[in-house]
Parts: C-alpha cells; sequence; structure tokens
C-alpha cells in the first residue's frame, strides 16, 4: 500500500497514530479506531494495515450487546 | 500564524463571523497577521508602519471585522482552557502524583484523550491533527500512563483468580487483551470467547482433555 493510495483523512489518522508512537511507544488498535470515529472519511481498516496492526483486534466491534436472558 | 492560508479568504471569513454571527474558523493570530497584511498593504510610503496600523484601524471595516473575529475566537479559545479537567482526567493526575491505583479502565482514559482532542482542536484542525499535536506537548502523558497502569492492574487481578496450574489461562488472557472491545472488561471478554469463539473453545476442551 503506497500512502499516495490514502485519502487525506486517513493520513492524519496515521500521522496522529505515528505521533502517539514516538510518544508512548504504542498506540492500541482500539484506540485508533476511536480517534478514526471524529475523522470524517478515515478509513481504519487501511490505517492499521499501514500500520502494521491490521487483524490485532476486533476492531470497531460494538459493545457486547445486552440479551435478555431467558429463565 | 497564517500556515499558508490566503488574508483574502480570512477577510472574508471574518466579515462573515461579524456580519452572520457564524463562529470562527481560524485563530486569533490568523486575524491578527491577516490586520498586519491589510496595514501593509494600505502603508502610503510616506508613512511608518504603527501610524499605517492605527489609520486602518480606526478606518478600514474589513479591519473592524478581523479585531471582532480576534475578540471572538480568544473568547472561544480562553473558555475551552478554563474548563474544568473532567474526574477521568483528575484521576489520570492522581495516578501520576501519588502512585494510586486507577479508578478507571484503559479505554476511559483512551476515550478522554479522543474527547480532549476534540474540545481542544483548533480552528481549522480536526481531532486527529489536534490528537497528534497534544500527544506531542505531552498534554496526554497522564492518561497514556494510567490507561497502562489500569491495564496492568486488571491483568494482576484477573490472573489472581486463576488457577495456578492452568497453562490455558495464559493464553487466554493475552487473547482476550488483544480481542477486547470497545467497554468489555478483560474478564467479560474472556467469558466471551470461551462461550462463542469455536476455536477457544476447542483448545479449552483439548487443554483440559476433554
Amino acid at each position: 500500500m503506497l500512502l499516495s493510495d490514502l485519502n487525506p483523512p486517513t493520513l492524519r489518522l496515521i500521522a496522529a497514530a505515528l505521533q502517539a508512537k514516538a510518544r508512548f511507544g504504542m498506540l492500541g488498535p482500539g484506540s485508533i479506531a476511536k480517534l478514526a470515529k471524529h475523522e470524517p472519511g478515515a478509513n481504519v481498516e487501511q490505517a492499521l494495515t499501514f500500520l502494521g496492526l491490521a487483524g490485532r483486534m476486533e476492531v470497531g466491534a460494538d459493545p457486547e450487546p445486552t440479551v435478555a436472558r431467558s429463565a | 500564524m497564517i500556515h499558508n492560508l490566503n488574508p483574502e479568504d480570512i477577510i472574508k471569513e471574518a466579515i462573515t463571523v461579524r456580519d452572520d454571527g457564524q463562529e470562527p474558523k481560524h485563530s486569533h493570530e490568523c486575524y491578527d497577521q491577516a490586520l498586519l497584511y491589510v496595514a501593509r498593504k494600505e502603508q502610503s510610503p510616506s508613512e511608518d508602519f504603527p501610524t499605517a496600523l492605527a489609520r486602518v484601524v480606526r478606518l478600514d471595516m474589513d479591519c473592524d471585522a478581523l479585531i471582532f473575529a480576534a475578540d471572538r475566537a480568544r473568547a472561544a479559545a480562553a473558555f475551552v482552557k478554563s474548563a474544568p479537567p473532567s474526574p477521568v482526567a483528575l484521576d489520570a493526575e492522581q495516578v501520576r502524583k501519588s502512585g494510586s491505583t486507577p479508578c478507571y479502565t484503559r479505554d476511559d482514559y483512551h476515550n478522554e484523550m479522543v474527547a480532549l482532542s476534540k474540545a481542544l482542536a483548533r480552528p481549522g484542525e480536526t481531532p486527529a491533527v489536534a490528537f497528534g499535536r497534544l500527544v506531542s506537548e505531552g498534554a496526554f502523558d497522564d492518561l497514556y500512563a494510567a490507561g497502562e497502569a489500569a491495564d496492568i492492574a486488571e491483568v494482576e487481578a484477573v490472573s489472581k483468580s486463576a488457577p495456578p496450574d492452568d497453562r490455558f489461562f495464559p493464553i487466554l488472557r493475552d487473547l482476550a487483551q488483544l480481542r477486547k472491545r470497545d467497554g468489555e472488561t478483560l474478564e467479560k471478554c474472556m467469558d466471551r470467547l470461551l462461550t462463542t469463539d469455536r476455536t477457544v473453545m476447542d483448545a479449552y476442551a483439548a487443554s483440559q482433555g476433554l
């Protein structure tokens, strides 16, 4: 994947993740996915692939649904 | 700093802030620099710069809009800075100062980082750009450290309840750390994997000799 294939919101997301990686050593895929929700148009899968984090987590998965248990 | 923006565009935008009540899109520095640009443009050869600036500020309607928009942008920035820190941010600070056990999960600290990025984004900045800037400025050091401490505390708490000779448990715990969903605890994720993930269920059965 080339950087030129990625749209500007995805590039901004990657830049933010790299800055966090440089300071903290790591930014989890979950946090990147959270940030992506506020960056309209960002492709989180592409960003994670570029950062080498693809497939590491159920990214973007909703919290556990509340299921009514039958007695 | 104007950041490659055209001063004429900033003036047009400032007029909409003054006349239409729109929120300023730029920082107060941008409007101030556009004001200096107007003064330089209007300065006559026989006039020094401060005199030209005073003249345009007094007479030029564009400058009036720029001063108005700069004031609005300054007030908006001051309002954001004066907002009290959230309980999550206060707890992160407490963890750093006293080494106390975090009261929130790593998700909570990271959600706070994202929320702050949104709230503290400068005019023209997206939350992701603000996030990168705030990370570089060290604004999230406490929150990130508290998130790591919360993660370690959660793993330790879960590990204490595990049977000491269970060789499957550390594998399941590590997998759960990777596959934890937003808002899910480590323990809940382990339960979910044990009851819904066929591979994990088979591995567990094999490890127990079932």
